[in-house]
């Protein structure tokens, strides 16, 4: 018993800042905007084709990111989490490097290699790949690329610390029962790391369906996504209430997509696992 | 079943040779030990052979065919049996034991089969559909063992299987490996630090140190007759003298330890020849031990002494008897033991069962 008001105690500071500083203020203005207006703006939300097409475009380069992301990260997880030699050191630091700049020096970075007059234009018309410069800025290839830059040291991360728990020996197991590294991989190691790939998965497609910066500066003027949708009705049309139905829309489809992704884990851990026989 | 064969097997790491060539063989049907300490290169061998280590030089020979790096450990018929049991945590007992022949594409009739002989066989036919991590070290140990029978490999490794059981569990899986083994009759290697384990299990038993072999015997041979004093003190010999051959006495060798006289017998002493320095070493329960009566010093075999410290174990009290010679004595006395600390007593050294040696150095040990 003692141990259990220990812990309550220790979540108190925790609880209240986040009580006062977010919960309050999501359901003042959520009531704000329902005593204001009703759910009118909800219901504009999601007739208007012009709003649901933001909302398309956040998920679509939200699941390509993260999907991306994960790709990408796997291998490189694996690789840390099974060699010993002391190259591993060097890349933690390369990976855990970005957290140390600012998604908005980043996202210039990636402008002054995607720009018109960019390293990358530059570089194809000089091998003679281009005869004029291409459009990569300003583009939601650009917004992706950026996004997956910003956000694939979570995926990694989260892959590292479950792939580091399972023990190489099961793998060993595996082999030596038959299994090639296919197989290998397919009924043990993946199942295995399911819980890191969904952590992993969750984080990235949360912080890219609530990201600001990278589609405002790598999408341009007239690339939206929810969140530079949410800044554009506050500062610019000084709408509070539509700010609320689209921050509201955005939640329920994080929501959505977390409770979808967590079943599938589930089954998927149970199907690759087992098998049926006669 | 199938013959293996190592030849001048050799593995260097960067910075240390854990196998330095090594050469065996082990007989169809036949199980062998390796017995060492940890680091001696007996789970390095093991994986070798399994294909998880590539050699540096040297050959596996399973059978006349040589499992070479084109051979990944998948391919080979080798089972295996981890130190953790390394079972698929997110399988159940049922699908653990049926990885491999569906790996290797059993039809499911017949999987089914095999499983369940598999768990019958080692005595867990009920459990199919349990969880690994719901079972008992025991029954965890009964499962990884029929994974790695159920698809009928060829050589069956087994690394460290009883150390993560307790004492009495240990006996109980001790005894049912030896009978599966000699039942399916399969060519087993078994790596181990614990002796006791070795010499009971095993039809030959191989004593590793530093990546080689220090002597190759049945069980009797390594157990009674170790060939240097390192194995003799790997196999439990406590008390090891230091002295001077003085020749032949009789049928036997006469030593000179710490100026007093100890015969052995000659067949044990063989190549001993006067003035060799030799290391005599005794294994504690050969060693008698009785109160002082003062007359018998002198007479053959019986140097006295004190008991300068005295540890009770159990089912033996060990004793250390100082002053008989330079170095102390370990006696070990089964049953009730009436001497205690300070006690002058005759100790009797016998000339049947004490090893001899060459001395070859300061450090030749």
């Amino acid at each position: 018993m003692n141990r259990r008001r220990e812990a309550v105690l220790l979540a108190l500071p925790a609880t209240i800042a986040l009580t006062v500083l977010f919960l309050v203020p999501m359901v003042l203005i959520l009531a704000q905007a329902i005593v204001q207006e009703g759910l009118s703006d909800f219901a504009e939300f999601l007739t208007d084709s012009f709003y649901l097409d933001v909302l398309a475009t956040t998920l679509r380069v939200s699941l390509v990111s993260t999907i991306l992301s994960l790709l990408i990260g796997y291998p490189v997880a694996y690789y840390m989490a099974r060699t010993s030699s002391g190259f591993r050191k060097v890349m933690i630091v390369v990976i855990l490097f970005p957290f140390l700049v600012s998604a908005v020096v980043r996202s210039y970075g990636w402008m002054v290699i995607l720009g018109t007059n960019g390293l990358l234009n530059q570089l194809l018309m000089a091998m003679g790949l281009l005869s004029e410069p291409a459009k990569f800025i300003n583009t939601e290839g650009a917004v992706v690329l950026g996004m997956i830059h910003l956000l694939i040291p979570y995926m990694i991360l989260s892959l590292v610390a479950i792939l580091q728990g399972i023990d190489p020996n099961v793998e060993s197991a595996a082999d030596s029962l038959g299994a090639n590294p296919f197989q290998r991989f397919l009924h043990v190691t993946l199942p295995l790391s399911l819980p890191g790939i969904v952590n992993g998965c969750v984080l990235v497609f949360t912080m890219s369906m609530t990201s600001y910066v990278t589609p405002k500066l790598l999408g341009g003027s007239k690339f939206r996504m929810m969140a530079t949708m949410v800044v554009q009705e506050v500062n610019v049309n000084f709408d509070y209430n539509a700010a609320t139905a689209i921050s509201y829309i955005l939640l329920a489809a994080i929501l959505v997509v977390q409770v979808l992704l967590g079943i599938s884990t589930q089954r998927g851990m149970a199907r690759l696992g087992g098998g049926r026989d006669a | 079943m199938a013959t293996l064969e190592l030849v001048h097997l050799r593995k260097e790491y960067k910075r240390v040779t854990a196998v330095k060539d090594l050469s065996l063989s082990v007989a169809d049907g036949e199980m062998l030990a390796l017995l060492g300490e940890s680091g001696c290169g007996k789970t390095t061998t093991l994986r070798m052979i399994a294909g998880f280590e590539t050699p540096t030089s040297g050959k596996v020979v399973v059978d006349g065919k040589e499992l070479g790096p084109n051979v990944p450990a998948y391919k080979r018929n080798i089972g295996i049996f981890f130190q953790n049991y390394a079972l698929f945590p997110h399988m159940s007992v049922y699908d653990n034991v049926a990885f491999g022949l569906r790996m290797r594409r059993v039809p499911p009739e017949e999987t089914r089969k095999r499983v369940d002989e598999a768990l019958a066989m080692v005595r867990l036919p009920d459990l199919g559909d349990e969880y690994p991590r719901r079972l008992s070290g025991g029954q965890q140990q009964r499962v990884a063992l029929a994974r790695a029978l159920v698809t009928r490999p060829q050589i069956l490794l087994l690394d460290e299987p009883l150390s993560n059981l307790d004492a009495k569990l240990r006996v109980e899986m001790q005894v049912e490996i030896k009978r599966i083994q000699r039942e399916l009759g399969i060519t087993t290697i078994i790596v181990t630090h614990d002796q006791e384990e070795a010499v009971s299990l095993a039809h030959r038993v191989a004593v590793m140190r530093h990546g080689e072999i220090m002597q190759l015997g049945t069980p009797e041979e390594v157990f009674d007759h170790p060939s240097s004093p390192f194995v003799a003190d790997f196999m439990g010999f406590q008390t090891f003298l230091r002295g001077n051959c003085q020749g032949q006495v009789g049928d036997c060798v006469a030593f000179n330890c710490s100026g007093k006289r100890v015969l052995v017998e000659k067949d044990m002493a063989v190549g001993m020849e006067a003035g060799m320095p030799a290391i005599l070493a005794i294994r504690s329960e050969n060693i008698s031990v009785r109160p002082s009566k003062g007359a018998s010093e002198g007479e053959q075999g019986i140097v006295s002494g004190v008991i300068a410290h005295k540890t009770y174990r159990g089912h033996a009290t060990r004793l250390e008897v100082t002053g008989a010679f330079a170095e102390s004595l370990f006696p070990s006395i089964v049953g009730r033991c009436d001497l205690s600390e300070g006690d002058e007593v005759e100790v009797e050294l016998p000339a049947d069962s004490i090893c001899v040696y060459v001395e070859k150095g300061q450090d030749a040990n």
